[in-house]
């Protein structure tokens, strides 16, 4: 309960700030707010339909996984200009589509999805990375807003792959309702989660500027 | 594996999975600090390149057009005064001038032709290119005597070598401008100029007693206002790839020294 106020606590603090300089904010920053607010919204939801009606919440994340996948290609299509990225959006949503209907259909959790997901954004923050470096001006890096949000990305994403590789295929099934073993991932999700949305608030802050000006 | 040998595998997997993170988001950091630094020099030194050439050009066009004065003041100017010099030379021999004025506008005229003399030489650059930069240095000091304002002294320290005729142009014109701002500003009365060569270097020094000025302040004027002049010798002497300090205070004088490593 403790955890998941100090994580609801970073959400709102983030949406809060990225609210409050709405105005100032440029146009990848405010599709991060909008994915900032679905997954309020999503972890709101699965939190009620966990505690309140004591039923599995999966079926918010095979809906809630696919629209974060197409708001951060969408946010970072608007911060770097690279068409690829808006491609692959409806991509990815025929592919959660389909992984949800027929390969990893409810009550399963979508698995698949998210390692291919995470992926994904791995390659999105790495090549991110890459795009930075090839910048030619005197613009500091702090400055870079996407550049704090990438850094959590790169974070979120290797850290939730060897979570979730890890679980599916790596950890023996006698270990895996291990309390303990639960508790290592928990807090290494949580941890990935919290850096990660907390590079928001960072990003809302800075000066906005974007790879592509 | 044991149960507990899988899950600590998995705690450490997982911290130093965190830690190489944080290792690549600080080297990426300062591999960017790093070309920025790089693009930003590349980027000084161009914009230095581009500023040496434009001086370049503009002393090029400057040395032109005093060429061409100094010519057409010797070919034009100093062949007519010339000539006035022979025919009152003529009337001198065959009229009668009790009062002398025939020989005073000779004499005149004389005077005249050995200033624009001196000024043609102190216009060209050849000149400096062929009786090299002490030479120039005396003309130039010779012309200025002649105005009766200035004692003003030369003093040569060292084995004279050749620092090059592009630098010794350049030199020849800032003190042809550091002169000028003495002569127009400073009320002085003395004026001292020092070359020394030094081995691997050349130095030159020219100081005054006159009434100083505050050199901070000029700095700080504006593009409008004046300190243009002073500007312009820093820059040329930037140029030959020297160095210029100038040091001035109200009432104390002033005192410019300029070093040049061969």
């Amino acid at each position: 309960m403790t955890w998941s106020i100090l994580y609801f606590t970073i959400l709102a603090t983030s949406s809060i700030l990225g609210i409050v300089n709405f105005k100032f904010l440029n146009n990848s920053n405010k599709a991060f707010l909008l994915l900032l607010l679905c997954t309020i919204f999503a972890e709101v939801t699965a939190y009620i339909i966990v505690y309140v009606t004591q039923k599995s919440n999966f079926l918010v994340y095979h809906i809630f996984s696919p629209l974060q996948c197409a708001i951060v290609f969408w946010a970072y299509f608007l911060d770097t200009k690279k068409p690829i990225f808006i491609y692959v959006i409806p991509v990815m949503l025929v592919t959660g589509l389909v992984l949800s209907l027929f390969i990893q259909p409810l009550p399963a959790f979508n698995s698949y999805f998210m390692e291919i997901e995470l992926l994904l954004f791995c390659v999105l923050a790495l090549n991110y990375f890459r795009e930075l470096l090839k910048i030619e001006n005197e613009i500091q890096l702090k400055d870079y807003p996407l550049f704090w949000i990438n850094s959590g990305l790169l974070i979120f994403a290797v850290v939730n792959i060897f979570v979730l590789g890890a679980y599916n295929f790596f950890i023996k099934p006698e270990n895996l309702k291990n309390p303990l073993l639960n508790t290592v991932f928990f807090y290494f999700r949580f941890i990935s989660n919290c850096l990660f949305y907390s590079s928001f608030s960072v990003a809302f802050l800075v000066k906005q500027n974007s790879i592509s000006k | 594996m044991g149960n507990n040998t899988e899950i600590l595998l998995t705690f450490v997997i997982g911290i130093a999975i965190f830690i190489i993170m944080v290792v690549f988001i600080i080297s990426f950091v300062l591999i960017f600090q790093k070309r920025q630094e790089k693009h930003r020099l590349e980027k000084e030194a161009l914009k230095i390149a581009y500023e040496r050439e434009i001086l370049k050009s503009q002393l090029e066009v400057q040395n032109q057009t005093l060429q061409e004065i100094a010519q057409e003041l010797h070919d034009n100017i100093g062949q007519l005064l010339s000539v006035a010099k022979i025919y009152l030379n003529m009337l001198e021999d065959s009229v009668t001038d009790e009062n002398d004025y025939i020989k005073q506008t000779n004499e005149i005229i004389g005077q005249s032709i050995n200033d624009l003399r001196s000024l043609t030489k102190s216009f060209d650059g050849d000149f400096v290119q062929q009786f090299g930069l002490e030479e120039s240095i005396s003309n130039e000091i010779s012309r200025i005597r002649k105005t009766k304002r200035f004692t003003i002294d030369l003093t040569i320290i060292g084995e004279k070598h050749t620092i090059g005729y592009e630098r010794e142009i350049v030199l020849f014109r800032v003190i042809q401008e550091i002169l000028n701002n003495t002569i127009k500003h400073s009320k002085a009365k003395n004026i001292k100029i020092v070359l020394s060569y030094i081995p691997n270097a050349f130095t030159l020094s020219i100081q005054d007693d006159g009434q100083g000025f505050d050199y901070g302040a000029i700095q700080e004027r504006n593009i409008s206002q004046s300190g243009a002049g002073l500007r312009n010798i820093q820059r040329r002497i930037k140029l030959i790839e020297g160095t210029c300090d100038i040091i001035s205070e109200v009432n104390k004088g002033t005192k410019t020294d300029i070093q040049l490593n061969l």
